[in-house]
């Protein structure tokens, strides 16, 4: 496959996302639709000044909008569903600049550039797989392999079997796809941790760069759903305000220093749990918005709007993002989307 | 049926569960072994966080006897023992542990990982000779004189990570679906996994603690 021009190469990557959810809505996101809007303030550590220039970290605090979402691009809530969540940040930042972070529930990305992107997300399509019958079911026993996952009785046409087949092709969706069989449904969108996925170019005061992950730790902890538990389809919406509410969330954010030999450009490669981790500072939910329409949903955020010193890698996946959240952001008339903000 | 028929009915259908899956593991080794680098999940390239060492070694004696010489064999060299430790240096805990018939060594330290363990031939030495003796399948010794022998056991004895994500352990395995059984088969040939790890920030050790504060102890 050859990708055309920028603004084609978006063009696909937003068709490719929105065709794998076929009551897609016009005028939303094509993927993470169901969110909620927040606000807090970033306040960074002593130790990220050392590291990095960027303004976030400069200090003393900034306010800082936030988006929860379900990963889904169906415009209908399904919060009890197994399924990526993400934290979208948005640090406004004391010279009337703003510098994003987005952030999902998946350590690692199942393609390492575009191309593998759109036949990842074609492999991706609803389809009704049956479950395997008698037969398949004895010989998957024989063979060792682990009991077939059963459909979501709401959601019964879906992807997961094409995207298998996928991964069985390509090696590079393999660690992204064992990624998401192990997700968990968090019992707030303030206990799960968030991951960056790519890594980020960062430059301390000395002049040195380094590359980085970054994540969105809970200071609460991760806790999971209990999977037997029945709850109400929109709970994480609903517990979120009430838990704020009570108190403010917190998350830490870490980030992890690539080492020797991590590859620093392909966001579907795991890295070593050795690396030298820094804590850059933390995040405190204050409250949820009461404007949603502007708060939230016309609020729009780029993986690539970056401040100065904390800036992108050659991550092809990373620069394609970027520019398809800016045609998604046009499409919908958001806000606050550029890539790279006036700073590119 | 009473409580006891329900019982022996469980421990009947596990019996036979077993006695097939045995079947089948020995069936799925023959005709799909896997290969484990399981070198690659002890080392690490980085130095910035605290590392493990789990040695696990089989008893010879696995009785109650056996396993008070083992007992009274670390009780013997106890001051060689904390001696050594505190000159390796980078030490910040070692636990010295009888776990069912397996003597374990289990320590946080500093480093390199093959530098650690020849450190630790070096300082008490005739500690290991004394305990390798107590041990099933014990390397040549005197350590001292067959370190390179001594390394390679040490490391066919550590209780190795596995990591989260089975695609890192198993980069050639083509199929997803397999990587349960690829577990399976690892985990019939290597008794000793560690299936968790979390390694901290480096705290303090000894070796720097004399360095800036000049206080030798």
């Amino acid at each position: 496959m050859t990708l055309g021009t920028d603004g084609d190469l978006s063009k696909r990557l937003f068709d490719a996302l929105v065709a794998d959810y076929p009551d897609h809505k016009v005028g939303t996101r094509p993927v993470h639709t169901v969110g909620i809007g927040a606000r807090g303030r970033f306040t960074p550590s002593n130790a990220a000044r050392m590291y990095c220039v960027a303004e976030q970290f400069a200090g003393p605090s900034v306010p800082v909008s936030i988006r929860f979402s379900n990963g889904s691009g169906s415009p209908v809530e399904h919060d009890d569903a197994l399924d990526v969540r993400g934290l979208a940040a948005k640090f406004h930042l004391a010279s009337g600049n703003e510098a994003d972070l987005i952030m999902i529930t998946l350590p690692v990305f199942f393609a390492k550039d575009p191309d593998e992107f759109l036949g990842f997300a074609e492999a991706g399509r609803p389809k009704f797989d049956p479950l395997p019958g008698f037969w398949q079911r004895l010989m998957d026993k024989l063979r060792l392999r682990p009991d077939p996952t059963r459909p979501d009785p709401k959601n019964p046409m879906d992807g997961s079997a094409g995207v298998l087949r996928y991964a069985n092709r390509h090696a590079s969706a393999r660690p992204g796809t064992v990624s998401a069989l192990l997700l968990v449904t968090p019992t707030s969108y303030a206990r799960a941790t968030y991951h960056a996925l790519h890594s980020f170019k960062m430059t301390s005061p000395e002049g040195i760069v380094r590359f980085v992950r970054l994540s969105w730790e809970p200071v609460a902890g991760v806790r999971p759903l209990d999977p037997t538990a029945t709850v109400p389809e929109d709970y994480l919406h609903q517990e979120l305000p009430e838990r704020l509410n009570r108190e403010p969330a917190r998350f830490v954010l870490r980030m992890d220093v690539a080492g020797q030999g991590d590859e620093v450009n392909d966001p579907t490669q795991i890295w070593d749990t050795t690396r030298l981790r820094v804590v850059l500072g933390e995040l405190v939910v204050t409250e949820v918005v009461a404007d949603q329409t502007h708060g939230c949903e016309k609020l729009s955020f780029n993986p690539t709007r970056v401040a100065p010193g904390l800036e992108c890698s050659d991550d092809p996946i990373l620069i394609a993002r970027g520019k398809a959240y800016e045609y998604s952001c046009t499409l919908r008339g958001g806000s606050g989307c550029p890539a790279g903000g006036e700073w590119r | 049926m009473s409580r006891r028929g329900r019982v022996a009915v469980r421990w009947l259908k596990l019996q036979a569960t077993m006695m097939v899956e045995r079947f089948l593991i020995w069936y799925w080794k023959r005709k799909a072994p896997v290969t484990t680098p399981k070198w690659d999940w002890k080392t690490s390239l980085a130095d910035n966080v605290q590392q493990q060492m789990n040695l696990v070694m089989p008893l010879a004696d696995t009785t109650a006897v056996g396993k008070a010489k083992a007992v009274q064999m670390v009780a013997a060299n106890i001051d060689e023992l904390f001696t050594g430790l505190n000159n390796i240096g980078t030490v910040h805990s070692a636990r010295f542990d009888l776990i069912g018939e397996y003597l374990c060594i289990l320590t946080v330290y500093d480093g390199d990982h093959e530098v650690y363990i020849r450190d630790f031939i070096s300082v008490f030495g005739s500690v290991f000779d004394a305990m390798i003796r107590v041990v099933a399948d014990p390397p040549p010794w005197p350590c001292e004189l067959h370190s390179a022998e001594f390394v390679k056991w040490v490391s066919d004895h550590e209780g190795f990570q596995i990591p989260y994500n089975l695609t890192q352990m198993f980069p050639e395995e083509k199929n997803l679906e397999n990587l349960s059984r690829d577990l399976i088969l690892l985990l019939a040939d290597n008794p000793y996994v560690q299936i968790g790890r979390f390694s901290g920030y480096p705290a303090l050790s000894t070796a720097q603690i004399r360095l800036a504060s000049g206080i030798e102890w």
